[in-house]
């Protein structure tokens, strides 16, 4: 207990240099969504991702480019520490997975190379279990091999990603359940009503119609406004223990800073979901977010002058949901 | 029998008595030659009252010498007795050997410091003590003097320092007071015809530099290797803010922990192998907050012994090192008082005597909250720590043996609210926080009988430690623990002592935890909302009884002790009795050159959790450790015997260590993860120099230099790899010196190679929890950059008639060195920074006492 503590007091408590996880400077992979999260033996779910380039130049330089994609789907080991992506191991040019579509019962499928694609579950993925949790990887490349050749270099290389400013894996677990055993209707992804800015000045902003604009923060004062989603009003399901699921935020921005990445929905004068998870949360989360002033924003904004916001809305079942926005600069 | 000047420094001293006295056989030569005749021998009769070394001083030929030396070898003495305390004293005997009828030989024993006889009545009576402290100050000369200077009367005070000078005549003189290490006195006093004068005289000491220890003749000691540290000489390191067991942290192969917490990382071994004793029991809590200060006040220590390896049967269930804390007693002169604060904390201490015995007692309140939130700045943290401790004393002679209660007690809370999850784990959101509370009552009574001495010592109380980490961790366990040990020591003949102990450590216990799988020492810290997440609700009983057998045989009397042991521990919870055959061995090269060697085995319980029932494998076999050790202990040079070198090497054989496993096993006819396996094994080898000042007047310290590598071995086929806490080099050089106008200065420098380091590296992006998973190097490949680092210290005290004030400056890492603990990583894992351990950082204190 005491090395997670030390621990905890390390990564939490130091401030750093480091980039945030929730500025985006280069392909990023920011959420895996699965629709629905949770199916029953041979029904069908539809995935994509939020992937996000910034429209200047990358980090490192690079121009952005189209991003390709690989989906693949194989077994999770049940209680294991380490989860690796699915084709890590043994995928070569020469012995690429067979399709989803063909052999759904294959240990490592291929299920598609489009930006949105279809997996349909074995129909005899349960047995005679009541659920079970499938593993989904998905690669991101903008890369001239794309998003194949890197799973590939992947494999190549003992499993360790070679190019992960250009190639991004992410993984996601799909439950696959017998609707005949459930006690609880089927987990749905969460989804977020709104998303909005509110200035320094106290007006309000809204993110994702296109209309808000924003300004420079003045001198070298900064500006804080305040960046705010509410969750949907079913967002917040019950679980098969009765309380309630433990809803997150991750934010998201291509410029200025946030302060904190990531919100939780609490309810009232909770301080961790867990310990009043019997309650149902609170509806609305936000942060701060810290305007550029102009000489910080030149390298960071288009020609247009807009700056991106995204806010991811988690679960705590594999259940995401998304909205994006954006404010353009005021002339 | 004249008693060494320098024990009585001491507050209070008592010089020993003879309790049993050996005839000496009337050598036959002298016998036949009809010749009588005296031996002058120097004895050192040690803490128990047994003679530990004896030397002819004036030898009287004719056989005499040898005989009185094999008689006063069998001598036993009620101990002298520095502030209560037994301690080893010099001594010097004079064995008269006088041809009578019965052809017996007597003992001779000149008459014991204090009073004359004359037959002058007594004008004048008193009592010297000693400025600031109160002390008596026994053996000092009382002379008095005519108008012209010449001695017209002479007396010496006595223990209590109390002195009646008889003279003929009343009228003027003066008396001068003089005593060794104190100012001279000179008084004008006018005597009655009649009645005697009673006066009261304060000598200043020449100096109060209180790492003047008292001279401890080497005891025959069991183990290899033991290290020990006074409370006044340990209370002075730069950098320890005066607590006596982070000074451990600068013994040998005691290695620096991360953020210099005070783990106990000794030769090698992990920090749960080694433990802290108070009494010869387990201490709950031997530091608050894991290392920010030990939980027992260091005013109330007498000392410590750092054992890091080959310990003796009398301490079991560890394989790695053992620090023994010593209390002190209560101070029986009259009520004594300290009050200290500094930046951290303040304590009150009293002591005093009660009855026959003494009392003493303390406590202690942190107000380090203020301090620590100066380094967590995190615009979501509020951090609240504090922590207090206390101890209540009380010694007191009972049916011819001697009885101590010690009620112990510590209580450690934090909390604070992190409501911003970091982008590297989303679990570390929400409440973190430890509470560690222990109350413990120690009861120890010794006595000997003849031959028998026996001890025992119960310790009892609760235990609580609670904690949670965000939403990745709750802990929670009671316990009520009873330990009892027993312990009898015969001395069959002279040469040969055997120790009989019977050792239990029982607790009841309730425990609940929800927390994510634990991982060994070389799987790296991830994402704590990755790993399979465990919940245990268990309550239960242990007990573990031990029993040992020891022997110390001088083989070669003075010259070659051996010491053959055995040890049986039935660990709760694993299958069948341990037996832990243990040897030690001595043998002195000539002078005080000693050659030292050890073997032994010594198993202990697998640390928690890696063998409970639900949070790891339960058929992990008890951590098994051989230990060899080989050194010498020398004061090499004549003419400065105050110089002691200390070198040995060693080797450690480690069997069935933990470690993480990826498996799956089948346990009650079901196949489940195994989670650890016990296939590690590991080797520590290397050696250590101590070389230290004892009983320094002007300068005190010590070189500690350690060489060592520690390594383990995952499984069957894995190359060796560093440890966790492998550090090759430690170099601690502490020196302080006691200038004029009673200030002394001190400085600490520390060189020791970097911790060694897993590298992490981008991962993947577990996109249901939102974190990147990264992917770790080869265990410990990299290292550290080295640790420097400069501590320095300034006392200054202020002797006022009755009361000593003193303060102090203690400025950790004075050149403000940048040293790097550790990384932290972004969220990726595609870039790192280092992070730095403590930056300059400066303690004022004050201290009062009476």
């Amino acid at each position: 207990m005491r090395t997670l503590l030390l621990a905890a007091l390390v990564v939490g408590g130091c401030s750093s240099d480091l980039p945030a996880a929730s500025f985006i400077d280069k392909l990023r992979v920011l959420a895996v969504r699965a629709s629905a999260p949770e199916i029953a033996p041979g029904e069908t779910t539809t995935l994509d991702a939020l992937v996000v380039e910034p429209l200047v130049p990358q980090l490192d330089g690079a121009a952005p480019a189209a991003p390709s994609y690989a989906w693949l789907a194989c077994a999770l080991p049940s209680g294991t520490l380490t989860i690796a992506p699915c084709g890590s191991s043994g995928l070569s040019a020469s012995t690429m997975p067979p399709s989803c579509a063909d052999q759904p019962s294959a240990p490592l499928c291929l299920i598609g190379t489009d930006a949105t694609v279809d997996y349909r579950a074995d129909a005899n993925a349960l047995g005679a279990a009541a659920a079970t949790e499938l593993l989904l990887t998905v690669a991101v490349a903008d890369t001239d091999a794309g998003a194949v050749g890197c799973l590939l270099d992947i494999a190549d290389n003992g499993g360790l990603p070679t190019n992960p400013d250009h190639c991004v894996v992410a993984l996601k677990r799909l439950t696959i359940s017998d609707p005949a055993q459930r006690t609880i209707a089927p987990n749905a992804n969460p989804t977020l009503a709104d998303f909005y800015a509110t200035t320094p000045s106290g007006f309000a902003e809204p993110l994702d119609d296109g209309s808000g604009v924003w300004q420079f923060a003045p001198g070298s004062d900064l500006a804080e406004w305040d960046i705010a989603a509410h969750r949907s009003d079913d967002a917040a399901e019950k679980k098969a223990d009765g309380t309630y699921e433990a809803l997150t935020v991750s934010w998201f921005t291509t410029a200025g800073h946030l302060d904190g990445g990531r919100s939780l929905y609490l309810p009232p004068g909770c301080n961790e979901p867990s310990s009043c998870a019997d309650q149902l949360p609170e509806t609305g989360a936000d942060t701060t977010w810290f305007a550029p002033t102009q000489a910080e924003a030149a390298p960071m904004i288009d020609a247009g002058g807009l700056v991106d916001f995204w806010a991811v809305i988690r679960d705590d079942r594999g259940g995401v949901g998304w909205r994006a926005g954006g404010l353009r600069l005021s002339p | 029998m004249l008693v060494a000047a320098a024990a009585a420094r001491a507050q209070q001293f008592e010089p020993p008595k003879l309790i049993e006295r050996v005839e000496a056989v009337y050598p036959p030569e002298a016998e036949r030659a009809g010749i009588s005749g005296a031996v002058t021998l120097e004895l050192i009769v040690d803490a128990e009252g047994r003679v530990a070394e004896a030397t002819v001083l004036a030898p009287a030929g004719h056989g005499f010498d040898e005989a009185a030396l094999a008689a006063v070898r069998q001598f036993r003495f009620e101990p002298g007795r520095a502030d209560g305390k037994p301690v080893p004293v010099k001594v010097t005997y004079r064995y008269a050997f006088t041809l009578k009828a019965e052809k017996q030989a007597t003992g001779d024993r000149r008459p014991a410091t204090g009073n004359e006889e004359p037959e002058a009545p007594v004008r004048l009576r008193g009592k010297v003590i000693e400025r600031g402290t109160r002390t008596p100050v026994a053996e000092a000369a009382v002379i008095a003097v005519d108008a012209s200077g010449a001695p017209i009367a002479k007396t010496e005070t006595a223990v209590d320092g109390s002195f009646a000078l008889r003279l003929a005549k009343g009228g003027a003189i003066t008396v001068v007071v003089a005593a060794p290490d104190h100012k001279t006195l000179r008084s004008k006093e006018t005597l009655g015809e009649k009645e005697a004068l009673t006066v009261r005289y304060t000598l200043s000491r020449s100096s109060y530099a209180m790492f003047e220890s008292t001279v401890r003749a080497a005891p025959a000691r069991e183990e290899v290797a033991r290290v020990s540290l006074e409370g006044d000489e340990v209370r002075r390191i730069p950098g320890t803010r005066g607590d006596a067991l982070a000074a451990v942290l600068n013994l040998p192969s005691v290695a620096r922990s991360p953020f210099d917490l005070g783990q106990l990382v000794i030769r090698g071994a992990a920090p749960g192998e080694s433990g802290a004793f108070l009494m010869g029991m387990g201490i709950p809590n031997a530091f608050h907050f894991g290392g920010l200060t030990s939980t027992f006040n260091s005013y109330l220590l007498d000392r410590f012994d750092l054992i890091p390896s080959n310990f003796s049967v009398r301490y079991g269930r560890l394989t790695g090192g053992i620090v023994d804390i010593v209390p002190r007693e209560g101070r029986r002169d009259r009520i004594h008082g300290d009050i200290k604060a500094d930046l951290y904390d303040a304590h009150v201490l009293v002591e005093g005597p009660v009855g026959k015995g003494s009392f003493a007692l303390s406590a202690r309140r942190s107000y380090v909250d203020a301090f620590l939130g100066l380094f967590f700045s995190s615009g979501s943290f509020s951090v609240a720590p504090r922590y207090y401790d206390y101890q209540a004393q009380l010694d007191y002679p009972v049916a011819g043996g001697k009885l101590k209660l010690l009620v112990f007690g510590s209580d450690d809370d934090l909390a604070f609210v992190n409501r911003t999850p970091p982008d590297a784990d989303p679990t570390l959101a929400g409440t973190f926080s430890t509470r560690q509370w222990f109350h413990t009552l120690f009861a120890s009574y010794k006595k000997n009988s003849g031959r028998w001495e026996t001890e025992t010592t119960l310790a009892v109380g609760p235990q609580h430690f609670d904690g949670a980490v965000g939403e990745a961790a709750r802990f929670n366990l009671d316990l009520v623990e009873m330990d009892a040990r027993f312990e009898a020591r015969q001395r069959l003949t002279p040469r040969f002592k055997m120790t009989y102990g019977l050792d239990v450590v029982t607790d009841y216990y309730w425990v609940s935890v929800d927390a994510p799988q634990q991982t060994t020492e070389e799987v790296p810290l991830g994402p704590l909302g990755e790993r399979p997440h465990l919940v245990l609700r268990n309550r239960g009983f242990e007990g573990s009884p031990a029993v040992y057998v020891q022997g110390d045989l001088w083989a070669i009397p003075e010259r070659l002790l051996i010491t053959p042991g055995v040890r049986a521990d039935y660990l709760s919870g694993y299958e069948g009795v341990y037996v832990q055959p243990r040897l030690m061995s001595r043998f002195r090269l000539r002078g005080e050159w000693w050659l030292k060697a050890g073997a032994g085995l010594f198993h202990m319980y697998q640390q928690a959790p890696y063998a409970d029932a639900v949070l790891g494998n339960p058929k992990l076999r008890a951590e098994q450790a051989w230990h060899f050790t080989v050194g010498l202990d020398a004061r090499p040079l004549p003419f400065w015997r105050a110089l002691r070198v200390e070198l040995n090497l060693f080797y450690k054989d480690l069997r069935n260590l933990a470690v993480t496993s990826f498996d799956n096993t089948q346990r009650d006819d079901k196949i489940v993860p195994e989670r650890y396996s016990d296939e590690g094994i590991g080797r520590v080898y290397g050696g250590d120099l101590l070389l230290k000042v004892d009983n320094g007047k002007k300068v005190y310290g010590w070189i500690s230099y350690t060489l060592l590598k520690s390594e383990r071995k995952d499984r069957p086929g894995d190359p060796w790899r560093p440890f966790q806490y492998d550090q090759t080099h430690i170099l601690t050089i502490i020196a302080g010196y006691h200038l004029p106008w009673e200030i002394d200065v001190g400085a600490r420098f520390r060189y020791v190679t970097g911790n060694p380091s897993t590298a992490l590296g981008p991962g993947v992006l577990d996109a249901d929890q939102g974190v990147v998973i990264p992917i770790p190097g080869a265990p410990y490949a990299e290292r550290l950059p080295p640790f420097i680092s400069l501590d320095l210290r300034v006392d200054k005290r202020f002797t006022f008639k009755s009361w000593i004030l003193s303060v102090y400056l203690d400025v950790s890492n004075v050149t403000n060195n940048g040293n790097v603990e550790g990384y932290a990583y972004s969220y990726d894992y595609t870039q790192r920074q280092a992070v730095t351990g403590l930056p300059v950082l400066p303690s004022l204190g004050i201290r009062a006492s009476f």
